[in-house]
């Protein structure tokens, strides 16, 4: 019965309904498309991140691992877990007279669980002949040019030969970093025969580990942890293999959850502005069924029901929808990743959207359907309702709900108690500033209801006609508008921080260890060789003793004694030493977060001037002003920090935490570090053989495919924001279109009787013009600036100051948005003015 | 021109002021060496040059001063410049020169290691300073002809220049997870309590 006579209600108001699932089907749409998308990403990142560690897990030692160890190990973890050994060690590699030193890595089939091992003659080493079953090697190709090595070449690993089964193209299942050597492949079969294995040896012992897909990772690697209290035994979950680029995907993490909140808040001012409307005009209707006897809670419960259903026809049109976008979505960003991604649509998203949407959709017409429960026959006799101060307060109540629901959505969307909050915290003061911007507005429009100008009079007296039409229809316009904006401001700022200084060049080797006086020869050798080093840094290694006269080799917020792995770490890295520079100016990628970069060369004997990396001085608790202490070789060295700076890592230039002010220690004993960029693939083995045969103390590494690997995880972040920003854009477009098309038709009555009363057709659309210009252009504008205020609040607080604003957008947006408005409105108006008057009055 | 002239007096001012009480301070005793004598992973307190420090004042030399000269990652290849650095500002009584770790685990030609201790070892002897040579050896893991040769160096340079040798500086810790530290390399405390016991008498028997 209620099902039937809610279905005979949208019946009668075919259009609310159709534009209420269309508005939340677009909505919808775009956070199934972003939510589905965002799962993509994460599980390409993931993917990525797992093949860095080449498992889920691992644990490691420079010892053996016990057999009670492993055991308690695989105990602890979830049960169907698969595990391996891995045995890395230097080693020397030789054949005839010449040897090299070589990063020897012994396996087990299958390794790794992640990832691929690409050879010269196998696409994959896994359809490779496996190395057990003789005294065979995989060898790193420089290696082979190094020592004259080719397929079948034989050379002696400790006491035992070995034949070259093949050689490395690429390892995928390397670990990000660059090794001091080339890296080689041997069975564990074979490694005791070797005779490396003797008392005193540097080997590292590992155990990887393939966890169930439908166990948490997290809660694996606590688990191995506290199984294993051994400090010695290194636990790490393949999350933390990447630190490199840990900073950014957190920020891509916290970015993703902001642009789905986004786009689901989109969709709900839509919904909550068109329910508006709908009720109230349905609520002469309502009041005649109360009338003839229908129950206030029967009313409630008919809408809300009715308001469900909508809901859940919105998830279900979207759902379908996204399922033909998303793969044509995937097929597209194909052409433009290094990557590529899986064209499905998760269940979760899909679920999550039913939920939203039916959920959604009542909490946010609760407010609006909650006045049922009060509403009066008498209100037939009213013209316009009246609401007594009751009933604003339970009016008020009613929205808890939805704010709940909100801030529950956007923690967990963000991922983040902080994001979340922030994210709320600032939506609630958005609507309030726009909800007194609008009134200010409407008190404005009164001034023009006298103009001598008709249609300025008209487009006036619309405004001030419709008040509480215009302020829902300014507050959702103004809130689209500061969304749009503020997604595309967060992806510049964080495309800024992805980006490589202009000139910058991407290093294939770094040098390091160079003395003082080999740096002019090194620079002329190269000049021989062509090539040229970007940049020289001097190194010189100190001991920070105190912080503010306070001994720094303990922390002294910890327990004294060293009870935990963590505690045992912290102390250890506390007395690891620091490398120190010193300069000038600011290198490339480099920015102050706060005080200044050093006045001059440092003389006298006061203290000099120290800066340090923002998020290093934060991790030792060290801010501006603290007075440091170093040792460097035995002598006592003073500064005081009057920088923090913001390095940009992915510059691949030589970066220092601490640097000092030049004149303080500039004699110390030092050695150099350089970065020689871009050199083609056939120049780069010569250049490094010339290097270390005239420089055989300097140690050159091979960062190509290191750079490679963060270059194209840097790229995927890139396209990651580009299409997030690209789609709330075009969503935000499309809400704003459904709410310009709205209002321009609940104007039919006041335009046709107009018509009637012998208005003219171009009076009524300047008027009408007027309104649309002047409410979407304020709308607009303020929502840019709040969306450029509340991208600098997120950026100082989330993405830690990251935050380089782009002043042509917000101008940009809000001509489109004042253009779209005014288009779909006249669109509207122009069909509404061109049909008969009598058919729109009577309707 | 100015700024560098600069640079130089406020040097020297403040070197004389750091180093002042290592100037009054008898026997001084200068250690060059790496991340081992730094003493990399422990606080200062804990690192052998320190509590060789300790012990010789506990044994009647209230003034004796041990400097840590080492540098976490240094090569032989810094032995000189570092030398060089600390000999412009005090003559100190007895170097130990304990550098080669880190030529050994980067497998540097031998040739090159060789050369780099002998020179410093020249340099040390032409300032008429008595010096303490520290061997070392490279891990098994290296094969077997290279590390042969590695601990060669050092008994030929001794040889060579006919200093006193401490024939492997790690002995009896090297390979002993309770004595080192989790990365299997470094020393813990208590590592370095048994190498300080071991090398102590040699320091002693040079003062």
């Amino acid at each position: 019965m209620l099902f039937r006579y809610m279905l005979k209600e949208l019946r009668n108001g075919p259009r609310f309904a159709l534009l209420f699932i269309l508005n939340m089907s677009l909505g919808l749409l775009g956070f199934i498309s972003l939510d589905a998308l965002k799962r993509n990403f994460d599980d390409r990142l993931q993917d990525s991140a797992r093949t860095l560690l080449g498992a889920d897990l691992s644990i490691s030692a420079r010892r053996p691992l016990s057999e009670n160890e492993t055991k308690i190990a695989l105990e602890s973890l979830p049960r169907g877990t698969k595990s391996q050994t891995t045995v890395s060690l230097y080693t020397m590699a030789a054949t005839g007279d010449q040897s090299s030193l070589v990063e020897l890595r012994s396996i087990d089939d299958p390794y790794p669980y992640y990832g691929d091992i690409i050879l010269e003659h196998s696409p994959s080493h896994r359809n490779a002949p496996p190395l057990s079953t003789s005294p065979s090697l995989w060898i790193a190709p420089e290696l082979a040019m190094k020592l004259s090595l080719k397929q079948g070449s034989e050379v002696t690993i400790g006491t035992q030969k070995f034949r070259i089964a093949d050689l490395i193209k690429e390892d995928t299942a390397s670990s990000i970093g660059a090794g001091m050597a080339p890296r080689i492949y041997m069975s564990r079969k074979w490694l005791e025969s070797t005779g490396l294995m003797a008392k005193g040896n540097t080997a590292t012992h590992s155990m990887l580990y393939e966890i169930p897909s439908e166990a948490s990772i997290e809660t694996s690697r606590i688990a191995l942890k506290t199984a294993i209290p051994d400090a010695s035994i290194r636990v790490r979950s393949y999350q933390e293999s990447g630190q490199d680029n840990g900073r950014m995907l957190g920020y891509l993490s916290d970015y993703l959850g902001l642009v789905a909140l986004v786009a689901f808040s989109l969709a709900g001012i839509g919904a909550a502005y068109l329910y508006r409307d709908y009720f109230e005009r349905r609520s002469s209707s309502i009041a005649i069924l109360i009338s003839l006897g229908l129950t206030h809670n029967k009313a409630l419960l008919l809408y809300l029901f009715q308001v469900c259903f909508l809901g859940i026809i919105s998830a279900i049109i979207s759902s379908l929808l996204a399922l033909g976008l998303i793969p044509s979505l995937m097929v597209l960003l194909k052409d433009f990743s290094p990557v590529s991604f899986n064209a499905y649509l998760p269940w979760q998203t899909v679920v999550l959207a039913i939920v939203i949407g039916a959920i959604g959709s009542v909490f946010i017409c609760l407010p609006m359907l909650q006045r049922l429960r009060y509403l009066k026959p008498a209100l037939l006799f009213h013209e316009q309702s009246t609401e007594t101060d009751g009933l604003k307060a339970r009016g008020l109540i009613a929205y808890i709900p939805l704010l709940l629901a909100f801030y529950g959505l956007s923690i967990w969307q963000a991922h983040s108690l902080q994001v979340g909050s922030l994210f709320f915290g600032m939506s609630v003061l958005v609507v309030l500033i726009f909800a007194g911007i609008a009134w200010c507005f409407l008190t404005a429009a009164r001034s023009f209801s006298r103009s001598r100008i008709l249609p300025l009079r008209l487009g006036a007296m619309f405004l001030r006609a419709h008040p509480s039409s215009t302020l829902s229809a300014f507050i959702a316009i103004g809130l689209g508008s500061t969304l749009i904006n503020l997604i595309p401001q967060l992806q510049s700022s964080l495309l800024r921080e992805l980006d490589n200084p202009a000139g910058q060049k991407l290093p294939s080797f770094f040098l390091f260890d160079i003395q003082e006086d080999q740096v002019n020869e090194l620079q002329q050798l190269l000049t021989t060789l062509n090539s040229k080093p970007q940049t020289t840094s001097p190194m010189i290694m100190a001991r920070l003793t105190r912080v503010n006269d306070q001994d720094f080799s303990r922390d002294h917020d910890e327990k004294s004694d060293v009870e935990t792995r963590e505690a045992e770490r912290e102390q250890s890295s506390r007395n690891r030493g620091v490398n120190l520079s010193y300069r000038s100016e600011l290198a490339k990628g480099e920015s102050i977060d706060a005080g200044q970069f050093f006045k001059g060369i440092h003389t006298g004997d006061s203290p000099g001037e120290v800066s340090l990396e923002t998020n290093y001085a934060s991790r030792l608790k060290i801010k501006l002003g603290d007075l440091l202490t170093f040792d460097v070789q035995g002598l006592e060295v003073k500064a005081i920090v009057t920088s923090l700076r913001q390095v940009k890592w992915n510059t691949f230039e030589p970066n220092f935490f601490i640097v000092l002010q030049p004149g303080i220690i500039d004699d110390a004993p030092k050695t150099f570090l350089m970065n020689i960029p871009d050199l083609p693939a056939d120049r780069k083995i010569p250049t490094q053989l010339a290097i270390v045969k005239a420089f055989p103390n300097v140690s050159v590494i091979d960062v190509t495919a290191l750079v490679a690997k963060i270059t194209s995880i840097v790229e995927q972040m890139a396209l990651v924001l580009n299409v997030m920003a690209y789609l709330t854009s075009f969503t935000g477009m499309l809400v704003i279109y459904s709410i310009a098309q709205h209002q321009a038709l609940a104007r039919r009555w006041d335009h046709n009787l107009l018509k009637i009363l012998g208005a003219e057709f171009p009076v009524l659309l300047k008027a009408s013009a007027i309104e649309f210009v002047s409410i979407s252009g304020l709308a607009s504008l303020v929502g840019a600036a709040i969306g450029l205020i509340t991208s600098y609040a997120i950026a100082k607080m989330v993405f830690k100051g990251v935050w380089h604003a782009q002043f042509a957008l917000p101008i940009y947006l809000s001509l489109g948005l004042v253009s779209l408005c005014l288009v779909t409105a006249m669109g509207a108006t122009i069909r509404i003015l061109g049909s008969k008057p009598e058919l729109q009055i009577e309707a | 021109m100015q700024a560098q002239h600069r640079v130089m007096k406020a040097s020297i001012a403040w070197f004389f002021f750091i180093f002042a009480p290592a100037l009054c301070a008898k026997p001084v005793i200068l250690s060059i060496g790496d991340s081992l004598t730094f003493g990399l992973g422990v606080p200062p307190e804990q690192t052998w040059p320190q509590l060789v420090q300790n012990k010789l004042q506990a044994d009647g030399m209230k003034d004796a001063k041990v400097i840590n000269g080492g540098s976490s990652g240094a090569t032989t290849a810094v032995g000189l410049s570092t030398l060089k650095f600390h000999l412009k500002r005090s003559k100190p009584d007895l170097i130990i020169y304990a550098l080669g770790a880190n030529d050994g685990l980067r497998a540097i030609d031998t040739a090159t290691t060789y050369k780099n201790i002998s020179q410093a070892i020249d340099e040390i002897q032409k300032a008429g300073i008595k010096v303490l040579l520290f061997g070392m050896k490279a891990p098994p893991n290296y094969g077997e002809k290279f590390p042969k040769d590695f601990e060669k160096i050092y008994s030929r340079v001794a040889s060579e220049k006919k200093i006193p040798l401490v024939p492997f500086f790690l002995e009896g810790v090297a390979g002993d997870p309770s004595l080192n530290q989790a990365d299997g390399i470094h020393p813990n405390p208590k590592g370095y309590e048994k190498i300080v016991t071991k090398i102590y008498p040699v320091i002693k028997g040079q003062l």
